[in-house]
């Protein structure tokens, strides 16, 4: 970039000024507070900003009120721009006019990338106070201002580091003590030391922890101990209380030991034979017991014995009972009947009232034939006889009634009783008149009788009646009554006249028959049926008298037949008995001695067959309980024993082992596990003994473990606090903010440090790689600075030399200030012609080279011209010789330009 | 299902980067991880999920937290009280070691073995779950445990439970290195990941989920910090972020207007950090350094505006600190654009690890800052603070 034309509106002691400059280089003539530094302030300030309110001596804000600001017309890049500045905030408010258009700040900024004010300042701005600032350095950093040329402002940058080096130093020093980071370091480890000891809590703890688990597991294990103990306690009390059962064992088990066993079926075997033989004895006394019965009957039957030696006499005889018995039978049957036939005999004798020895003649057919004929006559006259007299007791009846009503027609004139007896005979007289009737012959005077009784009382009976008669009160009935009366009289009386006509024909008849009868040897008396029905039981008794004859000769045949053949058991009597009683009990006699005797003959049969079978059992029995005698012989020997008595007592004691045995076996039940250890101990006082110790070491352990818990309890609540403790954590707090603050300090001198060794590294790279093509063009540049005085300038890493023309070597601490100056001007320029590929701007120099001699200062100028070749250069000065050496249209009069002196 | 997935609560572990602080602040961050796990216990408890996955670094094994041990067991047993089971595994910082003093914790809390481990469990809804994981028992775990993950189990879910980072080189790959692929082999419905503190989702399907850690505890944490609670809908994994920050570091930046007074920025500044209603740790970003006059300059970079600002909020409510304060130059000028090359070469040589350790030999009497130096971090903290120190230098040219 190079500026055409600088226009001032107001600035500082310029105002509205148009400054027209060359483009290669412009010489701006000037005396001193001609407006030189204004006006480079102004080109710096219109390319970078104004100096703000803060640096108010560089901001040249003109007095006059001209508006503070102005702009520059720039050729860059073949191209005309206009660069316009004027007052605003943050330096101004910039406008930039390229190629019409208008741009801000930004776009200026970018223009004039990479350069700003500052490296500006640093290339391309050339000032006396520059170069004397130079020389104001030690020699020292003189050189290292000298070696370090190669970087951009490296003269303020390595003050900046010097400064920082020594910012940095108040921080730490290595080998210091007061900084801040040497007194945190240096308390660092004590601050490390009380978070250790804050945690000793937890390492407390954690061995706390490990005695607490390791105590734990003791007290554990004495609790299992005391457990165990307490245990066996109780066993060793347990066996000492089963110790009588144990003693009761033991002895069962020594008796057991020595016990021998006996085998009880010997016993049951020896038992079942004894019950069997008790059996077969019974059997064989029963046996012997109807043996001798038999003997017995055999020997007491003297009638068999009898029957025996009379068997042939008596066989015909028990042959004939049954015969016999028929006879006897058939007499008390004709016996039966003739004494049915006598007695029908006596029966009719008793009939018909017979003298036994004298009985009537049975009729003869004629006799018996009138007597029939006399017979039905009586028969009819009787019966008219009774009608009469029927027809006469009817009239006696309304006789008596109408004597009744006549009577109580009647005044009451005679006693009652007078009539009473009047009715009384009355009825006396009907009886017997009735009876009469049926009485035979004479007796019919009975009739008679009662015909007088009926008379008498029908007399007195009308006797009443007519005494009645007379009482006049019922006189008419009374008479009527008795009218009645006298009819019924005397119908009575003809009656009773035809009556005895009837009764006297029947007395003539009765007459006769009794002729008949007593011609014929009758009662005369005996009616004539009577006669006539006799006739029969006559014959009848005839012919019983026959029967009876000839029944009782058949009957004595039989009677003497009969005891002819009882007299036959004369000689049995003593067994028969004497057979003197009726045939029937003799019968009976006989037939139960033949019973007896047959009943004898089958039993004695019988009894033979019993004997022989009894006597057989008796043989088989006997032989049986021999057998068995022997086989409990056999059994006794089999247990080497040879009584009954021995072997109950070897049952008996086996019994008693046998109980011994289970309660043995009870025992060791009751006493189950213990037995071993009961066995295992001598005697129930050691077992005292143990458990006493037992106690002993139960109740120490105890002890212990009490001990042991306590120590636990410490040791938990101890664990409770440190657990509770919040020291490690609030110290470890602690020394991270120590460390976060150590930290931030070495950060912050390490920053500084680095910073410096930055800047030394940068601008030695910097110097290293530029300075073979700088110290090319610096050399030429010197030379032409020392009119070709000194021909070189060599650098290695730590040194800068110059080579005189004459060969001479100088160090740079050699040089005098002008020719160092020259040196250092010569490598300036020749930095900023080295970047002007990255960075072109106009070089600004005012007022340098003071301490140049005149040949030096012609030679300035000549290279001044040189340089514009790179950059534009506007060389601002105070001396007017230097007009001879520039072109004269390069070179102005700031004077002649108009400016107002107001300064 | 509902579940609550959280990893890293990095309980009673101090906070790193504070150089001062007021006590009530001391107080606070001592709190914080206590009381971010908590609110985490009370939202399992509020929300009566079905479980609680903790996938690693619950606290800090060097850390040897005897209370932080007891205050676990006593929130696990707030858990057990309402029968919400805890799925735990150790990770790279609480890492299993028998040695080490380890509390009991109740019957509620499974923990996974160092050999990758199956639980089942079914939820109140009646779906079955597996839960398959596995704790570190050293610092590292270099191998790819992926490998020993079971199939897909029958239950209705299966979920995978890592604590790990992704695959990246063979010289960082310490903690359980895995690949998206590898994961998504296993056909696991959701996979709950620990060990990154940042909070991020690196597959929605099925979910591949990294919670971040409870509370931020340095400046490299920053940010809202949490956990996701987690709800099945309809097959569906439904994420719901619950924030548990205490404190949250913070970083905020702030223009700086031309011709501030040292006053008005205070002011401003302090107004700007008191919007924020979330307590906060804050580094703040001066922004435009540049129109700063060189001596308000100085005046900053001494620590005169932070110092103030620290005095001014040292009590307010909530809590804002900021903790730092930095200048920010616009558009990184170039202290010299010709010489770019030159400044760049010399950095080269200059502001190389190697060199910074040389540098920094007189200092390396503690570990801490050899180790702090050496984190790249560190180192280009220290390459911003030079480089800042160069254009506060040209600025004030």
């Amino acid at each position: 970039m190079r500026i055409k034309t600088v226009t001032i509106l107001g600035f500082g002691k310029w105002h509205d000024q148009t400054i027209d400059l060359n483009t290669d280089y412009q010489v701006l003539y000037g005396q001193n507070e001609a407006g030189k530094t204004t006006l480079t302030t102004f080109i710096k300030g219109v390319l970078f900003g104004f100096a703000t309110a803060k640096q108010r001596y560089e901001q040249y804000v003109p007095k006059n009120g001209a508006q503070y600001g102005g702009e520059l017309l720039v050729s860059y890049h073949d191209r005309d721009i206009v660069i316009r500045r004027i007052s605003g905030k943050f330096g101004g408010d910039v406008t930039v006019i390229d190629q019409g258009k208008e741009f801000g700040a930004d776009y200026l900024a970018d223009l004039l990338a990479p350069a700003d004010e500052a490296l500006f300042t640093q290339i391309f701005e050339t000032n006396q106070h520059d170069l004397n600032q130079i020389f104001n350095l030690k020699q020292a950093d003189f050189l290292q201002h000298l070696l370090t040329i190669g970087a951009v402002g490296s003269h303020e940058w390595l003050y900046f580091a010097k400064e920082l080096d020594k910012d940095s130093q108040k921080i730490f020093k290595p080998s210091g003590r007061k900084w801040p980071l040497n007194v945190a370091l240096k308390n660092y480890p004590d601050l490390v030391q009380s978070v250790n000891e804050a945690s000793r809590g937890y390492q407390e703890y954690e061995t706390n922890a490990r005695l607490l688990q390791s105590t734990v597991a003791t007290m554990r294990e004495q609790q299992k101990q005391v457990a165990e103990r307490k245990q066996r306690q109780v066993h060793l009390q347990q066996l000492l209380d089963r110790w009588p059962s144990y003693a009761e064992w033991q002895t069962l088990q020594n008796y057991l030991e020595k016990a021998t066993s006996f085998d009880l079926t010997i016993d049951e075997q020896y038992q079942a034979l004894v019950v069997e033989r008790e059996r077969n004895a019974k059997a064989l006394a029963e046996a012997q017991a109807a043996v001798a019965t038999v003997q017995e009957t055999l020997d007491q039957t003297g009638e068999f014995r009898f029957y025996q030696a009379n068997q042939e006499k008596l066989a015909p005889l028990f042959e004939q009972l049954n015969e016999q018995q028929k006879q006897v039978q058939l007499l008390g049957l004709q016996e039966t009947q003739s004494a049915q036939l006598a007695g029908e005999k006596a029966q009719l004798v008793a009939q018909y009232q017979w003298q036994a020895d004298e009985l009537p003649n049975p009729l003869t057919d004629e006799q018996r034939t009138q007597l029939e004929q006399a017979e039905i006559e009586i028969n009819e006259a009787t019966t008219t006889s009774q009608v009469l007299t029927k027809q006469l007791a009817d009239l006696e009846a309304q006789l008596a009634t109408q004597n009744a009503a006549v009577s109580q027609v009647e005044p009451q004139e005679t006693p009652l009783n007078n009539g009473r007896l009047s009715q009384l005979s009355m009825l006396i007289g009907a009886v017997v008149f009735m009876i009469g009737f049926f009485l035979p012959g004479v007796l019919k005077g009975i009739v008679v009788v009662g015909l007088a009784a009926l008379g008498y009382g029908g007399y007195k009976t009308w006797l009443n009646k007519q005494t009645a008669q007379g009482q006049p009160a019922q006189k008419e009935a009374w008479q009527q009554a008795l009218a009645k009366l006298d009819v019924l009289q005397a119908e009575k009386q003809t009656k009773a006249a035809a009556l005895q006509t009837q009764q006297a024909r029947l007395q003539t008849m009765h007459e006769q028959s009794a002729t008949l009868l007593g011609q014929a040897g009758y009662e005369t008396a005996m009616p004539i049926s009577q006669v006539i029905g006799m006739q029969h039981a006559l014959s009848r008794m005839t012919q019983l008298a026959t029967t009876l004859k000839r029944q009782q000769a058949a009957n004595q045949t039989l009677e003497a037949a009969l005891n002819t053949y009882w007299d036959a058991f004369d000689f049995a009597r003593d067994w028969v008995g004497p057979l003197q009683g009726s045939h029937e009990e003799n019968l009976a006699q006989v037939s139960q001695f033949k019973a007896r005797i047959t009943q004898l003959t089958q039993d004695l049969a019988q009894s033979n067959e019993s004997y022989r079978y009894y006597q057989q059992q008796v043989s088989r029995l006997t032989a049986t309980i021999q057998k068995q005698e022997a086989a409990q012989t056999a059994l006794l020997a089999k247990a080497n024993l040879t009584t009954a008595a021995e072997l109950a007592n070897c049952v008996a004691n086996e019994q008693q082992r046998r109980a011994n045995e289970q309660r043995q076996a009870d025992l060791k039940r009751q006493l189950a596990t213990d037995l071993p250890a009961l066995q295992a101990s001598d005697s129930q006082e050691q077992l005292r003994q143990q458990a006493a110790q037992i106690t002993e070491q139960v109740a120490s352990l105890t002890d212990q473990l009490q001990e042991q818990q306590q120590v636990v309890a410490q040791l938990r609540v101890t664990q409770a606090q440190l657990v509770d403790n919040d020291r490690y954590q609030q110290q470890r707090q602690l020394q991270l903010q120590e460390q976060a603050k150590i930290t931030d300090l070495a950060q912050e001198w390490l920053a500084k440090q680095l910073a410096v060794d930055w800047i030394q590294a940068t601008l030695k790279a910097a110097s290293q790689e530029r300075f073979p093509r700088l110290l090319e063009k610096a050399t030429q540049y010197f030379a032409i600075l020392t009119q070709n005085r000194y021909i070189k300038i060599n650098f290695d890493e730590t040194l800068m030399t110059v080579l005189r023309a004459d060969q001479v070597l100088f160090e740079v601490g050699e040089l005098s200030q002008g020719t160092a100056e020259q040196l250092y001007i010569a490598l300036r320029f020749a930095f900023a012609e080295e970047v002007a590929d990255v960075v072109s701007l106009p070089l600004l120099i005012d007022d340098g080279f003071v301490n140049f001699d005149d040949q030096r200062q012609v030679a300035v100028w000549t290279l001044l011209q040189k340089l514009s070749e790179a950059n534009q250069v506007i060389y601002l000065t105070a001396n007017p010789r230097a007009k001879d050496y520039f072109e004269a249209d390069h070179w102005l009069n700031l004077a002649e330009v108009g400016i107002e002196h107001d300064s | 299902m509902k579940f609550i997935h959280a990893a890293d609560a990095h309980i009673d572990s101090p906070f790193i980067g504070l150089k001062q602080a007021p006590t009530a602040l001391w107080e606070t961050i001592h709190a914080s991880t206590f009381t971010a796990f908590k609110k985490l216990i009370q939202t399992a408890v509020d929300e009566a999920v079905d479980f609680v996955l903790l996938v690693g670094d619950s606290f800090d094994q060097e850390a040897q937290s005897l209370p932080v041990q007891k205050f676990l067991k006593q929130q696990f047993e707030r858990l057990a009280a309402v029968d919400i089971p805890v799925y735990l595994s150790y990770g790279n910082h609480d890492y299993w070691d028998a040695n080490q003093v380890h509390f009991e914790f109740p019957a509620n809390v499974h923990v996974f073995g160092s050999e990758v481990q199956s639980f089942e469990l079914t939820t109140k809804g009646h779906e079955s779950v597996t839960i398959v994981g596995f704790s570190y028992d050293q610092r590292w775990v270099s191998t790819n445990r992926v490998v020993d993950f079971p199939a897909r189990a029958n239950t209705t879910y299966t979920i995978g439970t890592l604590h790990g980072s992704q695959k990246a080189t063979t010289d960082t790959d310490h903690y359980a290195p895995f690949t998206l692929s590898e994961l998504n082999a296993c056909h696991y419905d959701y996979w709950a990941l620990g060990h990154i503190h940042k909070r991020q989702i690196l597959q929605e399907r099925p979910a591949i989920v990294y919670p971040g850690n409870l509370q931020g505890r340095h400046k490299n944490e920053p940010g809202e910090k949490g956990f996701y609670l987690v709800d099945t809908k309809e097959g569906e994994f439904d994420l719901t972020f619950k924030p548990t920050t205490v404190i949250e570091w913070q970083r905020q930046s702030f223009e700086i207007m031309p011709d501030m007074s040292l006053t008005q920025l205070q002011t401003a500044l302090s107004d700007q950090l008191m919007q924020s209603d979330q307590a906060s740790l804050v580094a703040l970003e001066l922004t435009h350094a540049e129109r700063l006059s060189s001596d308000l300059l100085q005046r900053i970079n001494n620590g005169e505006l932070l110092a103030v600002l620290q005095d001014q909020l040292e009590n307010s409510k909530p809590l804002h600190w900021p903790y730092a304060l930095k200048l920010r130059f616009a558009a990184q000028q170039q202290f010299s654009q010709i010489d770019q090359a030159y400044w760049q070469q010399a950095a080269e040589t200059i502001l190389t690890p190697e060199n910074i350790l040389e540098k920094a030999k007189p200092l390396m009497k503690e570990n801490f800052i050899r180790q702090a130096i050496e984190t790249p971090e560190f180192q280009a903290d220290l390459k911003d603070l030079v480089t800042t120190i160069l254009q506060e230098k040209k600025m004030g040219d």
